[in-house]
């Protein structure tokens, strides 16, 4: 598990070590929505879609 | 500062707010108090409440509190009335005033919050916090002594709670609704979309889910993609239309299997998890309830 600043809010994210690229997390400090770009190095970005 | 300059950043707030939103819901009254505006009452939807707290701040240059959200769940509820739909039909909610594009179904009986009227139609909200137009003729007025949603078993982040039924009887449950069509907003046992099976499912099994994936992705606790087990909602989006899309995993002799209402194929239908996953991209796993085999 490693921490890594929200986009967002600069707020610490946690990333398990079995997240897969791809995946979404949820900052706790901010509620944002994080995409996981990629796993090394670890990236985040802020995700938005259209929704069903 | 005078009670006067309130009234009018008020009112130039107000008629922003009246330009944007075809039906305002606004019970906010504005009072000068010794620690500057107060206020009593709300506004509909969070994105209301900000409109007043930055249009007020910046106009007064002071500091403005913000009104109530009269769609949060948690908000008291002697500030809206109560309705009661008549008859045993399902109701369906549209998300614009016209009634065009279905937003969800609930299927009565339920005691529904009200916020507006204009026409033949009402602003109502599901005990799932989803808000919708439906046609007002089908509505009675209700009074009840307490809050009727206060027993309603909500799914919220972080938590996972005992089901109230088995995974057999989840499962069993879902596979009779294998091949019934997919519709878009749809939200009852006879035809619904991705997000409104996996509500209507669980719902039945004690837990009410949102209505919506975002939402949903956002309940219970997160699951790695290697540990899904039956009972757990995957969630996917398209390669290439990126649209999310949620599915539930259930048991099978051969491995964990996904059922989900899907867009392409136009139905209910079942797979193997590692097919699902590979049809469509990852993008979280979500563990609502505890469940008994
Ligand atoms: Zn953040």
């Amino acid at each position: 598990m490693t921490a890594t600043p929200c986009p967002e809010c600069g707020g610490p994210v946690e990333v398990p070590a079995d997240a897969l690229p791809g995946e979404l997390l949820v900052c706790d400090a901010c509620g944002v929505e994080l995409e996981l770009v990629s796993t090394d190095p670890v990236a985040l970005a802020v995700f938005e879609e259209e929704e069903k | 500062m005078t009670a006067q300059a309130l009234a009018d950043a008020v009112s130039a707030v107000r008629s922003e707010l009246d330009a944007h939103y075809p039906v305002l819901v606004d019970t906010t009254r504005w009072t000068w108090g010794e620690d500057g505006p107060q206020v009593q009452g709300g506004v509909l939807v969070s994105a209301q409440a900000k409109v007043y707290v930055d249009g007020l701040s910046e106009r007064l240059a002071a500091e403005v509190p913000s009104p109530a959200v009269l769609a949060d769940l948690g908000s008291d509820w002697t500030l809206h009335s109560w309705v009661l739909p008549l008859g045993r039909a399902t109701l369906d909610l549209h998300r614009g005033i016209e009634g065009d594009d279905l937003q969800t179904q609930w299927t009565p009986p339920v005691i529904l919050r009200w916020f507006a009227r204009r026409d033949r139609r009402a602003l109502v909200q599901l005990p799932d916090g989803t808000l919708g137009w439906m046609t007002s003729n089908r509505l009675m007025n209700a009074a009840p002594i307490s809050d009727p949603w206060a027993d309603v078993r909500r799914a919220a982040i972080g938590e996972v709670s005992d089901a109230e039924d088995s995974l057999e009887a989840l499962a069993e449950r879902a596979r009779r609704r294998t091949g019934r069509p997919y519709l878009w907003g749809g939200n009852t046992d006879a035809a619904a979309d991705c997000s409104g099976f996996v509500q209507s499912l669980l719902h039945q099994s004690g837990l009410l889910l949102p209505k919506n994936t975002r939402d949903q992705r956002r309940s219970g606790v997160r699951v790695a993609a290697a540990a899904i087990e039956p009972g757990d909602l995957v969630f996917v989006r398209g390669n290439t239309s990126g649209l999310g899309h949620v599915g539930l995993a259930l048991p099978a002799e051969e491995g964990t299997q996904v059922i989900h209402s899907c867009l392409t194929r136009k139905q209910i239908v079942e797979e193997p998890l590692a097919d699902f996953l590979g049809r469509y991209a990852f993008t979280a796993a979500r563990r609502v309830l505890r469940w008994t085999v």
